[in-house]
This record gives structure tokens, sequence and C-alpha cells, in this order.
């Protein structure tokens, strides 16, 4: 289980079963093509957070002209980064980096493993 | 209504204009009737086009067809659903995100260059292998009423957002004080002054108002929960 504490202080925090709530609908065409141009750099078997962003960030670049990410929020363990626009973001996990539903600074959903 | 923001405005590494740009977007009451008429609205949004068209020509059209357009939530929604369709022009991912990496890349600037305890930024990652990531200044509204509204006001704070970063990223890169060629800085003001753009097209914008019939805009809810 993974605890999450959002930015927004108010919220308090959310708790995330990680590996059992998937919701792949959420993710657009655009999201899957970044994710999957990222998943294609991370070749280790365990990925450390500051790889997996790396490989977040060119993968982002390369698929928008000017595209950035941003921090979108943060847990007990590190920040969420990812994109405000579709609010997708990754996030340093136990079980490895996550996937999570970011909106107005509050975790939604997990949406499965983004690296193992 | 005004989002939070999570950075320090007295923050030593702020420069004074990126800290007048802050405090500019940090006053926008999101979502509010305009207290401008729908001319001034439009000629803000003709100085944004203008300055953009001398650093994007190619992308931009030479004369702007600006209309106005006014109501409730619903007809935002609308607004946001029309240019989100796949076959939409995409004016943020087509003119302005390109137009600001492009000068960034002209004049040599980078995120990295940022003062290591910038509050801009965060460093990911071990010591020499650091990814530079942008904080971001999302405005955080509170809990937004229920969908669609929710998801299309979502939608565009994430947009206008990024108009912000591109508006510190230029004046990061031009490295002096006047903001007077920043062409992200009308756009600033439009949303500071209640106007919302919806690009059709490279020539066409639809300056959307929020009218202030209360019974048109349920801002009871934004504000409850």
């Amino acid at each position: 289980m993974t605890q999450v504490k959002t930015r927004s202080s108010s919220q308090g925090s959310i708790s995330l079963i990680s590996t059992t709530v998937r919701h792949p609908g959420a993710l657009s065409a655009r999201d899957r093509t970044i994710i999957n141009l990222a998943r294609g750099k991370l070749r280790d078997t365990r990925v450390e957070f500051g790889d997996a962003v790396r490989a977040l960030r060119e993968a982002v670049e390369e698929t928008i002209s000017g595209g950035r990410v941003f921090v979108l929020g943060s847990t007990i363990v590190g920040p969420i980064v990812g994109s405000l626009i579709s609010g997708v973001g990754i996030v340093d996990a136990a079980a490895g980096v996550e996937l999570l539903y970011v909106r107005s600074g509050i975790v939604r959903r997990s949406l499965g493993r983004f690296a193992p | 209504m005004r989002g939070t923001l999570e950075i320090d405005l007295h923050d030593p590494t702020l420069t004074p204009p990126i800290r007048s740009i802050i405090e500019n977007w940090a006053e926008v009451d999101w979502f509010a009737p305009s207290g401008i008429t729908d001319e001034e609205g439009a000629r803000l949004f003709r100085e944004h086009h203008e300055s953009a068209r001398r650093n994007a020509a190619a992308h931009l059209a030479a004369n702007v067809e600006v209309r106005s357009a006014i109501g409730g939530w619903g007809e935002f929604v609308t607004w946001c659903t029309r240019v989100r369709r796949p076959s939409a022009w995409d004016w943020k991912y087509s003119v302005l995100k390109p137009m600001s990496t492009a000068h960034s890349k002209a004049l040599g600037w980078t995120a990295n260059a940022l003062p290591q305890a910038s509050p801009l930024i965060l460093r990911v990652g071990e010591a020499g292998k650091e990814v530079v990531i942008w904080r971001g200044l999302y405005p955080n509204v509170g809990e937004l009423p229920g969908e669609p509204v929710g998801e299309c006001a979502s939608f565009y704070l994430g947009y206008a957002h990024s108009d912000l970063v591109g508006c510190i990223e230029w004046q990061l890169a031009e490295n002096h004080d006047d903001l007077s060629s920043n062409p992200y800085v009308p756009l600033i003001r439009c949303y500071g002054s209640g106007f919302y753009p919806f690009c059709l097209d490279a020539a066409t914008v639809v300056m959307f108002r929020f009218a202030a019939d209360e019974d048109a805009l349920p801002r009871a809810r934004l504000v409850s929960h």
C-alpha cells in the first residue's frame, strides 16, 4: 500500500492499493505514446526514480514540441512528476515506480505500474 | 476564486520581473465575471497575438478574428469540448509551447541555469545525474464541481498554467527586467481580466467570459466543499 499525501494539506492523506486498482481508460492516446516511449528507455529490472523521471521527461520532449513535466504533488517518499494537462504522473513507491492520476493536486487513482 | 500557490514570493532567488509575473498570476480570480469590456478583452488578446507573431509568424495568421462569447459553466464546457476534439487545432501544442522552447533554445537557456535553491524547480535523482523538473504554480482552487465542469475547469487551468511557465521561461531566457516584449504577459492579463481565450484556428479566437448573473454561474458550488 502506498500512502500518498497530496500538496493540498486540507485533503490530508489518501491510501491507494497500487497493485489492484487500474483504470487504463484514463490514459489518452498521447499519454500512452509518452509512457510507452519512456518505458522503452528503461531497460534495467530495477529502475531508480530519477532514471524514470529522466525517461519520462525525454519522452515528453520528444513527443511534444515544448512539452514539459511538472511536480504534480508529493507523497511521503517524494514527488509526483508528470503532466499538468492530463494529470498523469509517476511516483516512487515501495513496489517500484507507479503511475497515478492527479487532478487539482489530489491523487484520484492509481493507474498501475510505470516501471518494475 | 483565487488559487493558492505554493511559493514564497520573497524568495531571494526570484528576480523582480519573475516576481511580478507570479504576483499577477496569483491575483487571477478564476472563473469570475470580467470587470472589463469585450473590446478591452479583445485588445489584450490582439496585443498577445501581435507579440507572438513577431516570434512565430509561420504559425499564426497576420490578422486574428476575435469573437466574444458570454455564458455560464454550460457554455464554458461546450467551448472546452470543442477545442479538445482530436481533430481540433491545438493552440498550445501548435504555437505557444514550441514558441517558448524555440526562444529558450535560441538564447541558450535551460532550467539547469536556475539557482540550486530556486523555488521554481525541483532536482530529482542522484547528485551529478540530477533531472531538473518545474515545480509549477498550478492554482489550487479547491475542489471543483462535478463532471464535466470540474474536468473542463481543470483542463483550462492546466493549459493556462502552461502559459505562465512559458511566460516565466521567456523572461528568464531574456535575462532582463523589461516585460514589454514577452508575448505571454498579455495572456496572463487576459486571465486576470476574466477572459478565457479559445483559439479555433490560427486566425480565430473566441474570448469567453462568465456572465455576472449568479444563476448562470453557480460559483457557490465551487467554493463549498
